[in-house]
């Protein structure tokens, strides 16, 4: 474990997984789309339109999750100064992002027809706006210091004080009237959802978790590159020796 | 699958267009992310290794293209 | 003191602090934040008379009248305890129905009637195969 912080280590040990986990990926990509669009039953009150929640519910998860983890990632590049948590941190910024976005945007695609209306300012769209603010604020903010080190620890800051942001936008729906539903899945006792459509779920939202796993190895390994590039370890990764 | 149940299928029960565009929409932030991502890496090492080509004193050692190395 | 706890403190402090600040602007907005009222909040008195709100509850099964030949439509909104009228005229969202929860924007008119202006569906958090709803008694109403 302490070996993998180094960042050739990691550089390495990344190259090695990326392989198993994107294929893991695209499987699970498959068998989710596959069941959910045919083979999941359609709702008894929504028909087919509901068949939106598979990309949108998973979406929606992941841009709390990668939101926790750019914040905890930030956290510990701010007391330990290790490099492969800065990387970390920098690298899920951009997918946070495009997971918000699409929560949002697949979410107005659900809404539209099924309560009659694109957007609504309620509490639980409200905080996901802003939590879309906050990690373009995070990359923005990371773009502006010239220096890359510092613009991390500095954007880990604001990663942490939008931090508050997460619970709200959990509990929003059980805090205050909105037009968003309470939580399915995540509620205590049993879901509210079949297991017909609960399976396709699941499998889509080990997806988008693949993919993230995916991607951030992919872009904290550039990062690592382009921090370290006067390092020779650079140089011989990338020439192929070992 | 015969004729109908493929329009059926497009169709989704009248819903077609929000459940398609939503699909639509999450594959290409995705896939748009993904190649970007896979670009950058692409480009960096290239760049780099040239970079290091060049500063080495010692022959250029062959590129690995076993693909150990991914992407 | 090392640098790292110190930098540990400073973390926590910035946490708490901001917690501790959402926490009481949230708490102090709190009503502001709510999406709509409910008939008993309308009815109590405790939105101003006359003020364009948006009222949240259940559309009365049986109570929805539609006029023929025109979009104007008039039903019963309850949470249950109390029920107000509601008039709209315009288009429906696919999921209006009696039994359903719904948002009326509108405001409150002199007859004790809410003109709405438009209707939101608030749909609940279950989902479920058709044949299997149909097996049930009831399905549950989940208030909005």
């Amino acid at each position: 474990m302490q070996q993998l912080l180094a960042p050739k280590n990691f550089y390495l040990w990344s190259g090695r997984w990326l392989r198993p986990v994107a294929w893991a990926t695209g499987l699970c990509t498959l068998t989710g789309l596959y069941w959910g669009l045919v083979v999941a039953p359609p709702d008894y009150q929504q028909g087919d339109s509901y068949r939106i929640m598979f990309v949108h519910v998973p979406s929606a998860w992941m841009s709390l999750f990668v939101y926790a983890v750019m914040a905890g990632a930030g956290a510990v590049a701010l007391v330990w100064r290790i490099k492969v948590a800065e990387v970390v941190a920098s690298a899920s910024a951009p997918i946070g992002a495009a997971f918000t976005a699409l929560a949002l945007m697949t979410g107005s695609l659900w809404g539209k027809p099924m309560w009659g209306t694109w957007w609504v300012w309620d509490a639980r769209l409200t905080s996901e706006l802003l939590l879309l603010f906050l990690y373009l604020g995070y990359m923005a903010l990371e773009q502006a210091i010239e220096d890359r080190r510092t613009a991390t620890r500095a954007a880990a800051v604001l990663a942490l004080v939008g931090a508050v942001d997460l619970p709200i936008i959990h509990y929003s729906v059980e805090w205050w009237h909105t037009l968003h539903q309470a939580p399915t899945v995540t509620r205590f006792g049993a879901p509210a959802i079949h297991g017909s459509m609960l399976a396709p779920l699941l499998v889509m939202a080990l997806a988008f978790f693949g993919y993230y796993v995916s991607l951030l190895l992919v872009r904290a390994r550039c990062e690592l590159l382009e921090r370290e590039r006067t390092n020779p370890w650079v140089g011989e990764v990338c020439r192929g020796i070992p | 699958m015969s004729g109908n149940t493929v329009s059926e299928f497009f169709s989704m029960g009248g819903s077609g267009f929000y459940v398609w565009s939503a699909y639509g929409v999450a594959a290409v932030v995705m896939l748009g992310l993904l190649g970007s991502s896979l670009a950058w890496h692409r480009r960096l090492t290239g760049q780099l290794r040239n970079k290091s080509r060049r500063s080495a004193s010692a022959p250029p050692v062959a590129l690995d293209k076993t693909g150990g190395d991914w992407p | 003191m090392t640098p790292r706890r110190q930098r540990i403190i400073a973390i926590t402090l910035i946490l708490a602090g901001v917690s501790a600040a959402a926490a009481l602007g949230l708490t102090a907005l709190s009503s502001n934040i709510l999406f709509f009222y409910t008939p008993t909040q309308l009815l109590s008195g405790e939105v101003p008379p006359a003020a364009a709100i948006r009222l949240g509850g259940l559309v009365t099964k049986g109570s929805v009248k539609r006029t023929p030949d025109s979009l104007k439509i008039s039903f019963d909104l309850t949470d249950q305890q109390h029920t107000v009228r509601v008039r709209y005229e315009g288009l429906l969202p696919d999921l209006f129905r009696e039994g359903q929860g719904i948002v009326a924007q509108g405001r409150l008119a002199a007859d004790r009637v809410f003109n709405a202006n438009e209707v939101l569906a608030k749909h609940d958090e279950n989902y479920m195969p058709p044949e299997l709803a149909a097996h049930l008694p009831k399905v549950k109403d989940t208030a909005p």
